[in-house]
């Protein structure tokens, strides 16, 4: 039987990937992503490849530790404190303001957002995964980038924390 | 904001570039963990047709298979010959009140006794109603067990199994699972079960905990076999 668990590291990192693009980058991330590894290997014999491949049996496994985490207390939803992007580097900037962006998706489109660049799952087996056909993850897929894209826009300059007043021109 | 919307499609590759990474202390502990536990070879194995036909007549006989049809040989027979003939998975065959003061030798009980047998098929409910919410399995050590009632309004042979989602039947642990009384014997993936006298009856299901994925859901199928050979299936879902 092939063991899915035969090389983790690559795959702890798209389960973290998927957990924190779903829950928030940090502990909680890395909890659930435990979880998911701890339930892996009580059901490691139960793996079936002709199912699917271990990154989606995983991922299958941290929807399911997602959920149970929630029931249990409130994930965070609001992960960065608003003190933090005073200061940053450029590129740590643009990471937060994706992270940001994604919480102002509803939760469909954050999980399918989180399947596809988080788990790097083809849209095939998120189709799989969700019991939807390849058609409408496609689509619902480029819907959820447009809405994403409509929070970080690619045309608009960055405002300014501090808005400048605006002076209208003098006669 | 700059840079990663300019180019081609940028906020794919931002989200795919920039995806959050774990820290090298979770992913070494991950690693340390799995290491630690080797997976556990698979050594389930059918039987092979001799030896469960064997195992089977021996049940049979144990519960005196041989004295309830008596009592109605060829509904007896016909209902025998569903257990054994088509079914691939193997099971055994319990009978309710299975004792040597059991229902089968009381007037009346006979399989096939007008006074429990209507017209049609057999009326299966489940507990609850039909419209009850999925079960959930209790996972006690390597088991997961599953546990409701159903009604059955005559008598029938009854043909209890497990599917996955995709259709296919899993393995119920006969020794810990329970239609009415405990069951004994191998684990199977149909559980044969004769009722003589129409009632409620419960039933918990005994299933590897490590062939329940969390997330899935699975059905409890429960199928009815009058004497008569009208049937009617009864399903009873339940999420892992």
């Amino acid at each position: 039987m092939k063991d899915p668990l035969a090389n983790p590291a690559p795959l702890v990192k798209r389960v973290y990937a998927y957990v924190a693009y779903r829950i928030g980058d940090g502990p909680d991330a890395e909890d659930v992503t435990s979880e998911t590894f701890e339930r892996a290997l009580r059901y490691r014999d139960s793996f079936d490849p002709r199912r699917g491949n271990a990154t989606s049996w995983l991922i299958g496994i941290a929807r399911r530790c997602i959920a149970d985490a929630a029931l249990k207390r409130e994930l965070p939803t609001d992960t960065v404190p608003e003190q933090l992007v005073e200061g940053y580097e450029d590129r740590s900037h643009l990471k937060l303001e994706v992270a940001q962006a994604l919480e102002t998706l509803d939760e469909r489109d954050r999980e399918l957002i989180a399947l596809r660049y988080g788990a790097d799952l083809t849209a095939k087996q998120i189709a799989e995964l969700l019991e939807l056909k390849t058609n409408a993850v496609e689509v619902a897929l480029h819907r959820a980038l447009a809405r994403l894209r409509t929070t970080v826009d690619p045309g608009e300059p960055r405002p300014e924390r501090t808005a400048q007043p605006v002076v209208e021109a003098g006669p | 904001m700059t840079g990663f919307l300019r180019r081609g499609d940028p906020l794919e590759r931002e989200l795919r570039e920039r995806r959050p990474a774990p820290g090298d202390e979770l992913v070494s502990r991950i690693e340390a963990r799995v290491g630690e536990q080797r997976p556990r070879r698979t050594a389930f194995r059918y039987a092979v047709p001799a030896a469960l036909t064997a195992t089977m007549v021996a049940a049979l006989a144990a519960v005196g298979g041989v004295s309830y049809a008596a009592s109605s040989v060829e509904q007896a027979a016909t209902a025998v010959a569903h257990v054994f003939a088509p079914t691939k998975a193997h099971g055994t065959l319990s009978v309710a009140g299975a004792t040597a003061g059991g229902d089968q030798y009381r007037p009346g009980f006979g399989f096939g006794d007008r006074n429990h047998n209507h017209s049609g098929p057999p009326g299966l409910k489940r507990q609850g109603g039909s419209f009850a919410p999925p079960l959930t399995p209790k996972i006690v050590g390597t088991t997961g067990l599953v546990t409701t009632a159903f009604t059955i309004d005559e008598q029938a042979h009854l043909f209890i199994s497990v599917l996955d989602k995709k259709g296919h039947e899993i393995v119920i642990n006969q020794t810990k699972s329970k239609i009415g009384k405990g069951l004994h014997g191998r684990s199977a993936k149909v559980i044969n079960y004769l009722v003589l006298v129409p009632r409620t009856i419960p039933l918990k299901l005994a299933l590897p905990a490590r062939l329940l994925v969390p997330g899935t859901r699975y059905t409890i199928r429960v199928v009815a076999r009058d004497p008569d050979g009208n049937k009617s299936t009864l399903r009873i879902p339940f999420d892992a």
